[in-house]
């Protein structure tokens, strides 16, 4: 197994986790955290991907490294944008939950500590 | 894309990408900063629409944070604009700077040292698009000069990927910092 291969199978493994994440946990924080483990294997991909292009005398492929910087910038503002919307959100209905208030009371009025 | 590089005039391959080859990314990536910024500004009250964003935070003279708030900024600072300098030749470049210098800036305000700035003050406005006009400017320049958009004239491109990432340093560290700070919560006088 080489270095590329490597990197390219923990990228697998964080976007698996990631995916587990997303699928299984129902309250939009850890949603957005395991969107955020998706991200980094996919940067881990990318950096693989580029490390595995090297050639022209180059240590690695600038492209994907370019996209990579890209990428992390626009993963960092979305995150952003979604925390300040959850923030919100807790704001106005006293929830984090994004289930419907009949079925699943909110679990935090507030002003209860987190 | 080894062949082209030399026509940059930049040493850094991935600075070479981001600024001359895929410069349309790079404004489109300052263009969705500065978006998800605005939406992050639009989440606020009524009350606290154009106030200053982020918890209040009092300053404690003796902890060890207002120290560190006031010792490590200067390092902070010259480490962020080097780290922007050797851009154009080594790993760096803007956006590893203006995290830097946007870090520094958030330890003072969390320190409690100084105050974020109401989000309604001109200047602010003025630097937080700064960057990105000139950015379209240079490409507008490139049609005029060299025939398509963001294309650079022959012998232009280094002073001008110098003269964008410049006038995005500044933008890009006031919209790190407040995309960090968060939705205005106080209002203007406080």
């Amino acid at each position: 197994m080489n270095t590329a291969t490597l990197f390219g199978l923990c990228a697998s493994a964080l976007i698996g986790m990631g995916v587990y994440g997303l699928l299984t946990n129902p309250q939009p924080l850890r949603k957005i955290i395991a969107l955020n483990i998706i991200g980094s294997g996919i940067f881990l991909l990318f950096g693989a991907i580029a490390y595995r292009g090297a050639g022209a005398g180059m240590g690695s492929d600038p492209v994907p490294q370019a996209l990579l910087i890209t990428g992390i910038v626009v993963a960092f503002s979305a995150t952003a944008l979604a925390i300040a919307l959850l923030l919100r959100l807790y704001e106005v209905t006293g929830s984090v939950s994004l289930a419907s208030d009949e079925a699943n009371p909110p679990d935090h009025k507030p002003g209860a500590p987190e | 894309m080894a062949q082209h590089i030399d026509s940059t005039g930049v040493g850094n391959p991935i600075t070479a990408v981001l600024l001359a080859f895929r410069a349309m990314d790079t404004l489109l990536e300052a263009m969705v900063l500065l978006l998800a910024l605005l939406g992050v500004w639009s989440l606020a009250a009524d009350q606290h629409w154009g106030g200053r964003p982020g918890l209040a935070y009092t300053l404690q003279p003796n902890s060890i944070l207002t120290y560190t708030a006031r010792v490590l900024p200067p390092l902070g600072i010259m480490a962020g604009l080097y780290i922007f300098w050797v851009g154009a030749d080594a790993p760096g470049g803007k956006f590893q700077g203006a995290t830097l210098l946007a870090s520094m800036w958030l330890l003072v305000l969390i320190a409690g040292l100084s105050k974020a700035p109401p989000l309604k003050r001109r200047w602010l406005r003025v630097w937080l698009v700064l960057g990105p006009l000139v950015f379209i400017g240079v490409g507008w320049l490139g049609t005029l000069l060299a025939g398509a958009f963001l294309a650079y004239p022959p012998g232009m491109a280094k002073p001008l990927i110098v003269a964008i990432e410049l006038a995005l340093l500044p933008s890009l560290t006031l919209i790190l910092g407040l995309l960090m700070l968060g939705i205005p919560r106080r209002s203007v006088s406080p």
